[in-house]
Formats: C-alpha cells, sequence, structure tokens
C-alpha cells in the first residue's frame, strides 16, 4: 500500500499543482452596475480565410456601433485549431473568465456555446444555419440567450447570371464534402435552386485533400457543362487541381469563393464574409446596449459579389460578354469605396 | 472553477480512450488508429438513437458495442487475412467515415435539448441539493450540474478501470495480457492468439466509443469530424500515465493512463487560462507532454546521483 502510494505520489502532486494553478488563477471579480466594461470572447474553431474574415467583420461592426473597445467592451481570443476536445475548453475557459457575451464563428463552437455557456450571451455568425445547429426552431423562435447571422451561398444569383449570359449550360457538376455540415446545408440549397432553374447536378463525393485531384477528373470526365464548385474548407484548400482538371477539357468553372477566381475559377459569386460579421457584430452591439437576444431575430446574410476572371475565360474558350466584365468592375469599385 | 470542472470531466471521459488505447497498445503492442474512427462511431450511435427517444444510458451502451464491433474488424482484419497491423487500423478507420456519416446521417447533430446521461445527471443532482443551482465548496462557487457532470465522468471511469482491473486478473485476461508479451509461449499454452488480438481490440474499441458516447453527450453535439487526432491524445495520456508511475503493477498502469489524461486536459485548460495564443496552443501543449515525459526520469537521475555522492 505504501509503495503503490509512493508510486502514485508524483502524479497526484502534478494533477494538485495543476488543478490549484487553475483554481487560483480562476475569476476576477464581476463588476456591477450601469457602464461596466463587456468582456466579448471570440471563439473561432480553426483558422482559415473565411472564418478569419468573418471574425473582422464582427470587430468592424462592433466599432461601427459607436461602442468603443477599452471603454464599453474588451476583446478576448481563442481558437480551438479544429480540436474538437479543445472546443468545450475554450467556452469553460470564457465562462471563467467571467464573459458577458461570447461570438462564436462556426457550428461545433455555437453548439459548445449553448451546451457549456451557461446561459452567456451567445452572438453566432460563420455558421451556414443557427437552426440546423439547433439554436432554434426558426429565425424567431429561437433559445432566448442565443441569436446570430446565418450565411447563405449566392446561388439564385448565379444560376441567374449563368442562364443570362450562358444559356447553353445545363448541367453542372460539382465536388461535395459529406463531413462538412456546411456542405451538406449548402448542397440541399443548390439542389433546390439549380431544379427551380430547371438545371441539373452532377455530385462527386470527396472526403480527404489528397482525393481531391481524383473526384476533380471523375467529375469533369462527367457529361457536365460546367464545374460550379460549393464552398467548403476542404475544396477551398484544393481548388488547383479542381481548376486544373476542368482547364484540361475547356470546362468553364463557376465558384463561391473570392480566392477561387485567382486559382482558375472563371466567375464567382462569393460571399462576404466580411459584411455577414458586421451584421453580428451589430447583434452584439444591441446586446451590449441592453436589449435581450430572444428579441433579437436570427438573420440570413444573402450578400454577394461578383469576380471574375478573363484569363481562365480563355483558357475555357469562352469569352466573357462586355456586360458582365463592367458589372465586376462596378461591383468592385463600389466594394472599394465601401471599405 | 468551471474550467477546472470541465477540464477534469472531459479528462475523465477521455480517460476512457486512454484505457482502451492501453489495451491496444500497451498490452497488445498494436499501434490500432482504429480508434478515431471509433470514438466518432460511438458519438454518432450514442446521439441518433438518443434523439430517436432511446434511453440515454442504453444508448451509450450500445455505442458500445457497435465500438466492439469495429474493433473486433480491426482484428480479424490482422488475425484471420493476416493484414498488416497498421494497415487493419487504416482500413477499419477508412470504412468508419463512411459509417459514421450514414448513422449520423450528415455531419453534425446537435444534441442540446435532449435527455442524455449528462442531463439526467444534472437535473437529478439539482433535485438531490433541493433545488440549488450552485453551492460553496471551501469559498468557490460550485455550479451543481458541473458537479454532477463531473461526478458522472468520475463514476463511469471509475467503474471502467475497476471492471478492467478485475477483467485482466482473470484467467482470460492473463492470457490476454500475456499474448502481448510472448506470443509463442501463450500459443504453446493452447491459447489461440488470433481470438485474443480480436477479443482485445473488440474492448479496447469497445471502450473509446464509450467514450464518443459521453464526449458528444457532454458536449451536446456530435459531429463526423470529431474523431481526428484522438488515438494521438489517448497514446500521449498512456505515455504520460506510464511516465508517472512506472510500468510495473497493472492496477498502477490503468490509475497512470487516467491520471495521464487528466493531468493533459488540465494542462490545455491552464494554457487557455491564461491566454495564450491560441496559434501556439499545440506547440505549448507538446512542450508540456515532453515535460512530463522527462521529468520522472530527471527526477530519479539527480536522487541516484545524491544517493551515490552520499555513499562516496
Amino acid at each position: 500500500m505504501a509503495l503503490v502510494l509512493k508510486r502514485l505520489s508524483f502524479g497526484l502532486v502534478l494533477l494538485l499543482l495543476a488543478s490549484a494553478a487553475l483554481l487560483f488563477s480562476g475569476s476576477e471579480r464581476r463588476q456591477d452596475g450601469t457602464g461596466r466594461k463587456w468582456r466579448l470572447h471570440v471563439i473561432q474553431y480553426n483558422d482559415v480565410v473565411d472564418s478569419n474574415e468573418t471574425k473582422d467583420g464582427v470587430l468592424a461592426g462592433l466599432r461601427e456601433s459607436g461602442l468603443v473597445e477599452g471603454r464599453d467592451y474588451e476583446l478576448h481570443f481563442s481558437n480551438a485549431q479544429g480540436d474538437m476536445a479543445t472546443v468545450s475548453a475554450l467556452v469553460d475557459s470564457a465562462v471563467t473568465q467571467n464573459a458577458d457575451l461570447l461570438l462564436t464563428l462556426s457550428t461545433p463552437t455555437l453548439q459548445a456555446a449553448i451546451r457549456r455557456g451557461k446561459g452567456t450571451p451567445v452572438v453566432f455568425a460563420y455558421v451556414a444555419s443557427g437552426v440546423a445547429a439547433g439554436a432554434g426552431a426558426s429565425h424567431i423562435d429561437h433559445l432566448p440567450f442565443v441569436t446570430g447571422v446565418d450565411i447563405s451561398v449566392g446561388y439564385p444569383q448565379m444560376l441567374a447570371l449563368v442562364r443570362k449570359y450562358f444559356p447553353r449550360v445545363h448541367r453542372l457538376g460539382t465536388l461535395h464534402v459529406p463531413a462538412e455540415a456546411n456542405m451538406v446545408y449548402f448542397l440541399e440549397q443548390f439542389r433546390e435552386a439549380a431544379g427551380e432553374a430547371g438545371m441539373e447536378i452532377e455530385v462527386v463525393p470527396v472526403s480527404t485533400a489528397t482525393d481531391v485531384p481524383d473526384a476533380a477528373q471523375a467529375l469533369v470526365g462527367k457529361r457536365i457543362d460546367a464545374v460550379m464548385q460549393m464552398p467548403g474548407n476542404l475544396v477551398a484548400s484544393a481548388f488547383g487541381s479542381i481548376a486544373r482538371a476542368a482547364a484540361q477539357v475547356h470546362l468553364p468553372v463557376f465558384a463561391f469563393q473570392k480566392a477561387q477566381v485567382e486559382q482558375g475559377a472563371m466567375v464567382a459569386i462569393t460571399r462576404e464574409y466580411f459584411d455577414s460579421g458586421r451584421i453580428a457584430g451589430a447583434q452584439a452591439a444591441r446586446v451590449i446596449r441592453g436589449e435581450s437576444p430572444a428579441r433579437i431575430p436570427f438573420e440570413t446574410f444573402s450578400g454577394t459579389y461578383l469576380v471574375v476572371n478573363p484569363e481562365a475565360a480563355r483558357a475555357a474558350g469562352v469569352t466573357l460578354p462586355p456586360a458582365l466584365l463592367e458589372q465586376a468592375r462596378r461591383e468592385a469599385m463600389a466594394r472599394d469605396g465601401h471599405r | 472553477m468551471n474550467l477546472l470542472l470541465g477540464a477534469w470531466t472531459i479528462g475523465l471521459i477521455l480517460s476512457l480512450l486512454a484505457l482502451g488505447v492501453y489495451i491496444s497498445f500497451r498490452i497488445f503492442h498494436f499501434p490500432d488508429i482504429t480508434a478515431d474512427g471509433s470514438i466518432t462511431l460511438g458519438a454518432s450511435v450514442a446521439a441518433v438513437l438518443i434523439l430517436q427517444g432511446w434511453d440515454a444510458f442504453l444508448a451509450s451502451g450500445l455505442a458500445c458495442m457497435c465500438g466492439a464491433v469495429a474493433g473486433a474488424t480491426t482484428g480479424v482484419l490482422n488475425a484471420k487475412f493476416g493484414i498488416h497491423k497498421l494497415l487493419s487500423g487504416i482500413l477499419v478507420m477508412t470504412a468508419l467515415y463512411s459509417i459514421n456519416l450514414h448513422v449520423l446521417g450528415k455531419a453534425n447533430v446537435p444534441l442540446l435539448d435532449a435527455k442524455t446521461l449528462m442531463t439526467t445527471a444534472e437535473r437529478a443532482a439539482v433535485r438531490l441539493l433541493g433545488g440549488v443551482a450552485s453551492f460553496n465548496l471551501a469559498g468557490w462557487e460550485v455550479p451543481t450540474p458541473d458537479a454532477a457532470a463531473l461526478a458522472l465522468a468520475l463514476l463511469s471511469a471509475g467503474l471502467v478501470a475497476g471492471g478492467m482491473y478485475a477483467f485482466l486478473r482473470t484467467n482470460l485476461g492473463t492470457a490476454m495480457r500475456a499474448t502481448g508479451d510472448n506470443e509463442q509461449m501463450i500459443r504453446a499454452l493452447g491459447v489461440s492468439v488470433e481470438n485474443m488480438t480480436i477479443l482485445g481490440l473488440a474492448i479496447s474499441n469497445g471502450l473509446i466509443a464509450l467514450s464518443g458516447a459521453l464526449l458528444a453527450q457532454y458536449q451536446g453535439f456530435a459531429d463526423v469530424q470529431m474523431g481526428i487526432g484522438m488515438v494521438v491524445w489517448g497514446l500521449a495520456s498512456v505515455i504520460i500515465g506510464q511516465a508517472l508511475v512506472g510500468e510495473q503493477y497493472l492496477g498502477l498502469t490503468i490509475t497512470g493512463a487516467i491520471m495521464g489524461s487528466v493531468l493533459f486536459r488540465l494542462l490545455v485548460a491552464i494554457a487557455l487560462r491564461w491566454g495564450l495564443d491560441p496559434n501556439d496552443l499545440k506547440l505549448v501543449t507538446a512542450l508540456f507532454v515532453f515535460g512530463a515525459l522527462v521529468l520522472p526520469e530527471l527526477l530519479a537521475r539527480t536522487r541516484r546521483k545524491a544517493a551515490q555522492l552520499r555513499h562516496a
């Protein structure tokens, strides 16, 4: 028995030390009364461009609301770096630090904030659907301490554009990652929108980045008139191989993420992540000013803009109509003025 | 206090993963990466069944069984088809990816208002304490639901560890341990090495799936990507545990694996609490693990040196 205790002692001491370190670096006193600073915790699931753009938008939205960082609120940032077991700890850590408001980006962090946040107000962004994530039954009827912004993909705009400028395109192909919650949801919307526009979709599933080149070859080998790639984390990082495969057989590529235009997409209707974040920032400001999240409905952000790549069009043997180029130029100028 | 309770709870839940990895890795010397798939399988099965109105306890039990089937499959691939150990694990893990997607039906299933083991425990605790939302423990405010979750995790880890200890000391369990140590000897004694491996991997992955089932109920969702990299954390816990308590005694090594898992999550929580740059989190975690590994050896060496000096 003594031997057992002796053997265990080192481990027990370490456990106690670590626990004590956590406990005593524990909670700061909560300030009471009006005029106190709100502690905002921005919690990200992974470190990707779209998520970071959304985050910048949230911060901009807070600034634009007239609230001042340092006087009205202070910011804390954390990121799970894609590790699901850390997500809860990030929320616990925020609660321990007496967070007044959790700003979650992505679905897993939103769900952990709801489950572990002990009713701390939550404003979410960078989520395909707050309702699908379990935050409510509808945009108005939702958990009383949660509100935020859904992002939608610009399928209607894109399909209208294709019908107008490329009337011979009827069969569209896309890669699909069934493991990404957002993508599953986006595919449903894509099918619906394509059905309404009288177009057909060919889908090739893919699960890892290394499968993307093969899957892209399989996709362009099908009888399709164009590739129209849905947005997603995996396809975003491996988009180059999709564009290459399409270029080999002179298929035009349509996409929904800005960076993909530089990687060989001909036309993109891209979501304004930054602006979707600004709306979430404004919602957060309303909460800080005393409104209950229960009374703030979820918003669906559908703002998009057009980006074109004439060189990629030439590679696919397509000439972009002047009206389309003009529209892209106008939207780019408008955006520059806007920021 | 929340963070401390949370870190302990997750550490204890993932200690079931560590115990599973302990069986495959330490007892059978089988680097079994089925774990990445079976932890998600456990989470998925439990989540889907609970949403269909199953009792959370039964759902978790069935999740455990499903994990055991996955582990047995890896064992069969290795023992009956002679496929390399690593590759059998990779094959089953890869297959589980699709299976998990089918089980869940989509990539992410929320469990936010479902009746899970955790919510049941939380509600029971609140009722037990006469409806108090938090109580005072030596000056610290302890939220009752968190304490209940921790108690449940502690109970699960305790029961599993106790059961494992008892099992590994039975004739069957002893034969199993001997299989890993010396295949030829155990074969000469008339024990089927193949069957032992299959059984061992089944138990191992059953525990890992149970860990996943509890994790999903604790975090409030099952996600098809939640298993990624988990086997590494399990291995780290086992090895930290071994560095802490040595590897001579069965009961000690089992306790060590649990300690390793909890310590690991505590370290992650400390790194978070001290406001580390999130980009450095993994680097610091690796350094912590490194420290936990070399520290005992370093201490022993200084002690030996001191002893030598005294004798000289």
